[in-house]
């Protein structure tokens, strides 16, 4: 055996520490990942708050006469399709 | 068995389950007025998503990890604050920047005229800029139910000046509409070519300019009066917000002839509105000095009243020949109790606030006031919100209403005081007013034949010789028949308008003199002698006046002239 082959070592120990950082990150990102994606959810939902109301309101006056309930399910679907355009739901 | 069923089940309800969103509006506040008369009202809106799965993309290198995690709700939540103002004009010029605009206009009431209902709903307010006549300068009272005073707001520059892209500067788009509604080209510019100033004779141009601005668009965004905040004061320091507005004040010296193309809101001359116009406003009293052919308008009722016009016309599409035709052309009665518009309740008061208050009998040189009214419907009618004060310290409160109708009073005012000192008629000193008066003789001396008698009065013969002294001897006309005529007070006023438009007065040079040295002299007209009669004392004056009907109303969401806006309270 040549002298200085043993320097393969720290390389195996390269690849091995990869390896494991890659396995580590997946294990915690999971959590991380999830939050993630929730807080953007809510974030969406919150910049969707004032469109929701104005779009709602905005409605009725250009279509005057309907009931509350009308007015609120309109909204809902465009509220829907908003949620669609983000991927939130198909 | 029965357990893996449930669990086959409940894993097919979870994979089949969509996500959903749901958006509900709850909690919905009655409307309030906030601190700048908009109204205002809350709602809660809540946006909820359901069964929101999580892919896991990590899984993949994951020790032991779930592939998907599932959320059944996430929702959020917040008060949303609505505000509704009214801005008709700017919801039309949609190229006008949102901040010079507002509902606010610049006029002020005090809190009892919401209760000065008229007829039906509708309230009935006097411009009022001169109280009780004697002064040049606004005089509130504070508790007078039946006017409307002008308020100077600031303004800023940008939003009423002219500017490099004129169509879409304010001023450039007001010289539009009222050069569109007057179908005159020049007609905004000319207007501010009269010499327009204040009571120290400084020109007011960019005072005017601000004050139809504020009419026409509403307070601009950054100079909103404020509920509580806004002082009203006379000597207003500055005009930004939380610091005094001045109650406005100029008024326009024309030297020159009457005729309606004096006023900014131009009828057709051949109109009555212009004949009981034309050639007036002038007033002309002798005293010691020359008379002057100056006379006065109050151009701030002019300016709000063409303002209102224009911008109301405006509004709903009109052109000024279709405003005029439309109007209806009255008189309006003091003595008439039938109420036959809604105006008539208040004639009796129109002559006083077109000629303040006098006796009963001065009433009598008051010709009728005619009144030019137009009516707006609801529909087109525009919204203006007014400040509102309770003892004239600050603003208290703001109401809108609709501007159902604009009513352009006119009265004029006559008299004649002629006194004659020939032999034949039987009066010596009188005044004649239009109503009230009794006819009085007029002679023509120059075509009275004479003979001589002894006596005073015609005997048996007339005196052909020296018999009787010459103590005795009497000038007495034969042909009085036919010399002397019967006038009506109106006709001894047209004599003396005749009289007056024909005659070039005189002066004589008067002095003072300190031993033989003259000082303080002036010219002192000389008595005016017209076919022998003197005129003593000449007035003849044509007043304005203008009257809005409003519709106390509430801003409704629905209604187009409105701007509503929208702003996120609190979010949970």
């Amino acid at each position: 055996m040549r002298n200085g082959s043993v320097a393969i070592v720290p390389l195996l120990l390269g690849i091995f520490t990869l390896f494991w950082f890659i396995w580590f990150l997946g294990g915690s990102s999971d959590t991380l990942h999830r939050v993630n994606n929730v807080e953007n959810l809510q974030h969406l939902q919150e910049r969707l708050l004032l469109s929701a109301a104005k779009y709602r309101f905005e409605y009725e006056r250009a279509n005057p006469g309907l009931t509350d309930d009308e007015y609120e399910a309109v909204t809902d679907i465009y509220i829907d399709n908003m949620m669609v355009n983000n991927k939130i739901q198909e | 068995m029965f357990k893996k069923i449930l669990i086959l089940i409940t894993i097919a309800l979870s994979l089949v389950a969509q996500t959903t969103t749901d958006t509900k509006f709850t909690n919905k506040t009655t409307a309030t007025t906030d601190s700048f008369g908009n109204t205002v009202f809350n709602q809660d809106v809540t946006i909820e998503t359901n069964n929101f799965k999580v892919d896991n993309f990590w899984i993949k290198f994951q020790n032991g990890g779930a592939a998907q995690s599932n959320h059944s709700t996430i929702s959020k939540s917040a008060t949303v604050e609505i505000s509704i103002e009214t801005s008709s004009l700017c919801s039309i010029y949609t190229d006008l920047d949102k901040e010079g605009c507002s509902g606010q206009k610049p006029f002020l009431i005090n809190d009892e005229a919401i209760e000065n209902k008229n007829v039906g709903d509708t309230i009935s307010l006097i411009f009022q800029k001169d109280y009780d006549m004697t002064n040049d300068t606004i005089l509130y009272t504070d508790n007078n139910a039946s006017l409307f005073y002008p308020l100077d707001i600031d303004r800023d520059e940008k939003f009423y000046k002219s500017q490099h892209d004129n169509s879409k500067s304010f001023f450039g788009i007001f010289e539009k509409i009222f050069n569109v509604f007057f179908g005159d080209n020049s007609f905004f510019g000319g207007f501010f070519n009269f010499g327009v100033v204040d009571n120290s004779n400084q020109p007011v141009e960019d005072v005017r300019q601000r004050y139809i601005a504020n009419i026409v668009s509403g307070v601009d965004q950054n100079h909103l009066l404020e509920k509580d905040v806004t002082d009203i004061e006379k000597d207003a320091s500055g005009y930004k917000l939380n610091t005094p507005v001045s109650l406005i004040d100029y008024t326009e010296k024309i030297v020159e002839n009457g005729g309606c193309n004096l006023f900014f809101f131009k009828f057709s001359e051949s109109s009555p509105f212009c004949n009981i116009i034309g050639g007036l406003p002038f007033i002309t009293i002798f005293s010691n000095t020359t008379p002057t052919t100056t006379f006065e308008i109050d151009t701030i009722q002019t300016d709000t009243e063409n303002s209102l016009i224009t911008f109301a016309s405006s509004y709903t599409g009109m052109t000024v020949s279709e405003y005029q035709n439309a109007s209806v052309y009255q008189a309006q009665s003091v003595d008439d109790a039938t109420f036959y518009n809604p105006i008539s309740a208040m004639s009796s008061m129109m002559k006083f606030f077109l000629f303040g208050p006098q006796d009963q009998d001065e009433y009598n040189k008051i010709e009728e006031p005619m009144d030019t009214y137009y009516k707006f419907e609801d529909e087109d009618a525009v919204n203006l919100t007014f400040a509102v004060t309770n003892d004239g310290d600050k603003i208290d409160d703001f109401q809108t209403f609709k501007l159902t109708g604009i009513h352009s009073l006119t009265g004029n005012e006559r008299m004649c005081r002629v006194k004659e000192s020939n032999d034949y008629d039987n009066w010596t000193d009188y005044t004649f007013k239009p109503e009230g008066t009794s006819s009085q003789t007029f002679t023509d001396l120059g075509a009275v034949e004479t003979e001589t008698w002894c006596s005073r009065w015609r005997g048996d013969s007339p005196l052909s010789e020296g018999w009787c002294s010459s103590f005795s001897r009497y000038e007495v006309p034969t042909n009085l028949d036919t010399v002397q005529t019967l006038k009506t007070p109106d006709e001894w006023l047209s004599w003396c308008d005749t009289a007056m438009e024909t005659y070039t007065p005189t002066t004589t040079e008067v002095c003072d003199y300190v031993f033989i040295f003259p000082v303080n002299c002036r010219d002192v007209i000389d008595p005016i002698f017209v076919d022998g009669y003197q005129i003593a004392e000449y007035v003849n004056t044509s007043k304005r006046g203008l009257i809005l009907d409003l519709k106390l109303i509430n801003l409704d969401i629905n209604d187009p002239a409105n701007t509503v806006r929208y702003k996120i309270k609190t979010v949970r």
